[in-house]
């Protein structure tokens, strides 16, 4: 059981990252990016490709290749919301138009996904890895482990800038007040290039953590999309650490709640596939946690701490 | 012209407006440095319009905005805010999910930051109440610690020009007065004012003011001569 609580962690710790960076887009742009889904596995293909062009330095090269991923997405994020979602917000229109942009977006970046690497699915390190055994039946990957550390430290640097410095709080007040905020002298597009760049850096570590703890595909991203969703509402209005919590319990809910349910299944011998429907389990967490807390499991929010 | 008579803010035939509709028409006011200047007019004439462009939040489609002789069209709020020019929106004027110490240093945005104490201590000379509840969220302040805090926030940049929206508005009787006090007080510290007035107790701090109506400014005057416009006083205050 406590090798089904890790895994539901490591998830957990992927489908956060992937959330922080729509929460950022939501609370600043104010609008949810569908595109999150391909966007994550161009991240994971970036690195791949990175990767294949170094030479072998020990692991030295993922994290190289997963550097230069993560700022090649954001500019390709950054990018796109300049020549996209910008003359949308120049021209105030309608919100509607920038869900069905995004909409039009998650297609285009899917399809040169398909385009440039195929179907095929692709291993930064093919092979079974060897795992590190630990109490109560637990088992963790060099991955794993990898993926767990990660995401805690990328969630309280993201804290630390957010709460702490200059630019963070005048994203928060843009957040709250785009005109009072430009008025006490936060440049709008200043804020709109930092937010499209977090989000670029989070989601392409997402998915590269997800590559490397599952395996790269195209539609990688479409896997977990919905535990983004449930992970971004359950947060807390995008709270930073409410997210990670978040993203926990959604892992844990899927990992751990899925071969749970799978005992009594199995005991009475009904030919169900439990791993199948880990999304169900998710969506059933969002239910809960709206029915019971619509404010989110964390106290506070992206705006309040 | 501009120089002799002192002048730090000129607007000349200023047009602006929203989306495809233009709300402001030929514009043109003068405020003198020093002084309190009182702009006038029913809901939807433009007032805060006009403040707006005067703050670079909305672009004129047409016409010029000089400041202290430098001519503002194209410039950014920042650029404005870095020349001077501080502005107090009439609704949404604090950001109410910070707490006050950090709307004030957002009003400090764009000060190095071995300023900001020194500044704090003034604000909070003249705001007492503010430096009490430094740490309470502002969305729980009442409407006269709202308004005081987003004055606050404002001087927190040592603004040569205060552009007030409405300062006054929705607020009970006794912290009308008490707001007024402060902005007169300001004025003693030579800050020039340019306030949107709905009242006559706010009409009454200024020397000058102007009417607006329908977009355009149809009278300028000084405060006792628009007191005594029966139009003005029947239209605007009630008799």
């Amino acid at each position: 059981m406590g090798g089904w609580i890790v895994s539901g962690l490591v998830y957990g710790s992927i489908v956060a990252l992937g959330a922080l960076g729509c929460s950022y887009v939501l609370l600043i742009q104010r609008y949810f990016n569908f595109t999150v889904a391909p966007w994550l596995a161009l991240g994971a293909y970036f690195a791949w490709t990175m990767k294949q062009i170094l030479p072998q330095w020990g692991g030295v090269e993922l994290v190289i290749a997963a550097i230069v991923s993560m700022v090649a997405l954001g500019i390709a994020m950054t990018a796109a919301d300049k020549a996209l979602f910008k003359p949308l917000r120049d021209r105030g229109a309608p919100f509607m138009f920038f869900y069905l942009t995004s909409f039009g977006l998650l297609f285009a970046v899917r399809s040169i996904i398909w385009l440039i690497w195929g179907p095929q699915p692709k291993y930064y390190y093919p092979g079974a890895s060897v795992g590190i055994k630990g109490p109560w039946g637990i088992m963790v990957t060099p991955a794993e482990l990898l993926t767990l550390i990660v995401a805690v430290v990328v969630v309280v640097a993201l804290y630390f800038f957010q709460y702490r410095t200059k630019l963070g709080r005048g994203m928060l007040a843009t957040a709250q007040n785009p005109m009072l905020a430009s008025v006490c002298g936060v440049e709008p597009e200043t804020v709109h290039t930092t937010t499209t760049m977090i989000a670029g850096f989070v989601t392409a570590l997402a998915g590269i953590l997800y590559g490397l703890t599952i395996q790269i595909r195209p539609l990688m991203g479409w896997f977990i999309l919905l535990g983004i969703f449930v992970c971004v509402v359950c947060g807390g209005e995008g709270a930073i650490l409410g997210t990670l919590a978040a993203g926990y319990l959604v892992g844990i809910a899927e990992e751990f709640g899925s071969n749970l349910i799978q005992i009594p299944l199995n005991f009475w011998g009904v030919p169900v596939e439990m791993s199948a429907y880990k999304v169900a389990l998710s969506c059933a967490l969002f239910l809960v946690v709206i029915y019971f807390r619509p404010q989110g499991v964390w106290k506070g929010t992206f705006l309040e701490r | 012209m501009a120089k002799e008579e002192n002048i730090i803010l000129e607007t000349n035939k200023v047009t602006a407006g929203y989306g495809g509709v233009d709300v402001l028409f030929d514009a043109s006011i003068r405020v003198k440095k020093g002084e309190i200047a009182a702009i006038i007019g029913p809901n939807g004439a433009g007032k805060t319009t006009l403040l707006r462009t005067i703050s670079g939040v909305l672009s004129p489609r047409k016409g010029e905005i000089i400041f202290k002789g430098e001519r503002l069209n194209g410039k950014t709020p920042r650029e404005r805010l870095e020349l001077g020019i501080g502005y107090i929106p009439q609704e949404d004027k604090i950001f109410p999910k910070m707490s006050c110490i950090d709307n004030l240093r957002m009003g400090a945005y764009t000060l190095p930051k071995e300023k900001f104490s020194e500044m704090l201590e003034r604000v909070y000379q003249l705001f007492p109440i503010l430096k009490e509840r430094r740490n309470q969220i502002a969305g729980q302040f009442s409407g006269g610690q709202r308004q005081m805090l987003a004055i606050a926030r404002a001087l927190m940049v040592e603004p040569d020009l205060l552009l007030l929206d409405e300062p006054t508005s929705g607020l009970q009787p006794s912290l009308v007065k008490e707001v007024l006090d402060k902005v007169k007080e300001l004025h003693k510290q030579g800050i020039t004012v340019l306030i949107v007035a709905q009242n006559r107790e706010a009409l009454e701090i200024a020397e000058r003011g102007y009417l607006i109506r329908a977009g355009q400014v149809v009278l300028e005057d000084t405060v006792e001569g628009l007191l005594k416009n029966d139009q003005v006083m029947q239209l605007y205050f009630g008799g």
